[in-house]
């Protein structure tokens, strides 16, 4: 038995989250990876839906992979966000809109990169 | 609220459960005043009649290669159907209600469709 | 790369070659990597000798840099890390964080004082057995239109690819085990 195909939106295209947004790698606006993207926060709905839309806000990065692999959830708050304005291009990878310097990393990088990396000398050298 | 928090969450119908949030489909309009990409509104879920849901989508995609892999996941996911936004009653961690009656469409994306956004 | 391969193929296959040659007969075993290098030695000398010296720092000199990156790209790109070797380093602290982590677990696996010849037959074995899972990905993206547009698959390529896999499924399921029946090749 096949299912007849939904009636299509027009103006805009479709696209399914867990196939073409989930997992998908990061890039700035220099073609650098900043992240992938783990989640997307959606706006609040009151239930019932009522049938009023709901938006994509922002993409999600945090450590979701032990989430993954062992089962649980670690409370999103905690997680960096991009809005969504900053998106250019969605294609294999989301283009930013944004350089790498405006995307939030977390607490880890951060360490690191002051009190470990940030030690070695030479290391904010760029090499090209 | 989080995508991830309804992704695999049981899906109920009159209070039945008929299978499991696979995947959420969003319509991205082609212009937004603002930003270069529109913002996602969801369009439809992804009902799959059991936990396994889809991997890489292959019963959604005409996408027919490497012919054994794209055979069993297709099978694997074998009765997913397509449920519009309009009739989903209230979503959240706990499950996904359904409208009554709610109709079931082809889990297919269309092919037809620019998929790229500039 | 077309000249890089072949060129370390045909050398491998000579140094093997040579020192099955010299070796064999007179059933020595080899277990130290100084030792593959003395049939060569014998043919061509000091110079010679220096030569392959110097060779051999280079490979392995190459191949611990290969690893240490390869780990921190594996790691990075799975996590969703920052990575990138055109980045300076305090922009990707993770990344190269896990590239000193990698290469002072290998500094400490040889201070053990471990047999390097075995720690390298056996991690062969391991890699083969994970082949599968990275044979896989590229079986798949190669078919995906999105990625691919109009350069997916053509049906042979498919036909021989998916035989490969299979091939190559039944290796990695019988790689630890013969490694564990063999003892390593006793």
């Amino acid at each position: 038995m096949t299912l007849p195909m939904a009636p299509r939106p027009v103006g805009g295209w479709l696209v399914d989250a867990r196939l073409s947004l989930l997992d998908r790698q990061v890039l700035d606006a220099d073609g650098g990876p900043v992240g992938v993207v783990d989640d997307l926060e959606l706006s609040d709905l009151p239930e019932p839906t009522a049938n009023r839309p709901v938006y994509v806000l922002n993409l999600v990065h945090g450590p979701i992979v032990l989430e993954r692999i062992v089962g649980g959830r670690r409370p999103r708050a905690h997680f960096e966000r991009v809005p969504w304005s900053a998106v250019a291009h969605v294609g294999s990878a989301i283009e930013l809109s944004v350089g790498e310097e405006r995307v939030p990393v977390g607490w880890l990088e951060d360490w690191l990169a002051r009190n470990v990396i940030g030690r070695i000398p030479g290391s904010r050298h760029v090499p090209r | 609220m989080f995508l991830g928090d309804v992704i695999g969450a049981p899906a109920l119908a009159d209070g039945e459960r008929i299978g499991y949030l696979s995947d959420v489909r969003f319509f991205v309009p082609h212009r937004s005043p603002g930003q270069q990409v529109g913002s996602p509104e969801v369009h439809s879920v992804v009902i799959c009649p059991r936990r396994t849901g889809s991997f890489l989508g292959y019963e959604r995609t005409g996408v027919r290669e490497p012919w054994l892999l794209a055979t069993y996941y297709r099978w694997r996911s074998r009765g997913s159907f397509l449920v519009l936004w309009s009739d989903v009653v209230a979503w959240g961690e706990g499950g996904i209600d359904l409208r009554p009656g709610a109709e079931r469409w082809s889990p297919e994306l269309p092919s037809d469709l620019d998929s790229s956004a500039d | 790369m077309l000249v890089g391969f072949p060129l370390g193929g045909v050398l491998s296959l000579a140094i093997a070659g040579c020192a099955a040659l010299v070796l064999l007969p007179a059933g020595i075993e080899v277990t130290s990597l100084g030792q593959v290098l003395l049939p060569a030695a014998e043919a061509g000398g000091k110079l010679l000798l220096v030569a392959l010296i110097l060779g051999v720092v280079a490979a392995t000199f190459g191949a611990a840099l290969e690893t240490t990156l390869s780990a921190g790209y594996t790691v990075a790109q799975f996590f969703g890390w920052t990575w990138g070797k055109f980045r300076a380093p305090a922009e990707a602290a993770r990344f190269h964080t896990t590239m000193i982590v990698c290469l002072l677990i290998g500094l400490a696996v040889l201070a053990t004082g471990v047999d390097p010849v075995m720690v390298t037959e056996m991690s062969v074995v391991f890699s083969a057995a994970a082949l599968p899972l990275t044979y896989l990905p590229i079986l798949i993206v190669s078919n995906d239109p999105a990625y691919m547009g109009e350069h997916v698959n053509g049906r042979a390529l498919n036909v021989a690819g998916q035989a490969y896999f299979v091939l190559i499924l039944i290796a990695a399921l019988a790689a630890i085990p013969l490694m564990i029946i063999t003892g390593v090749g006793a």
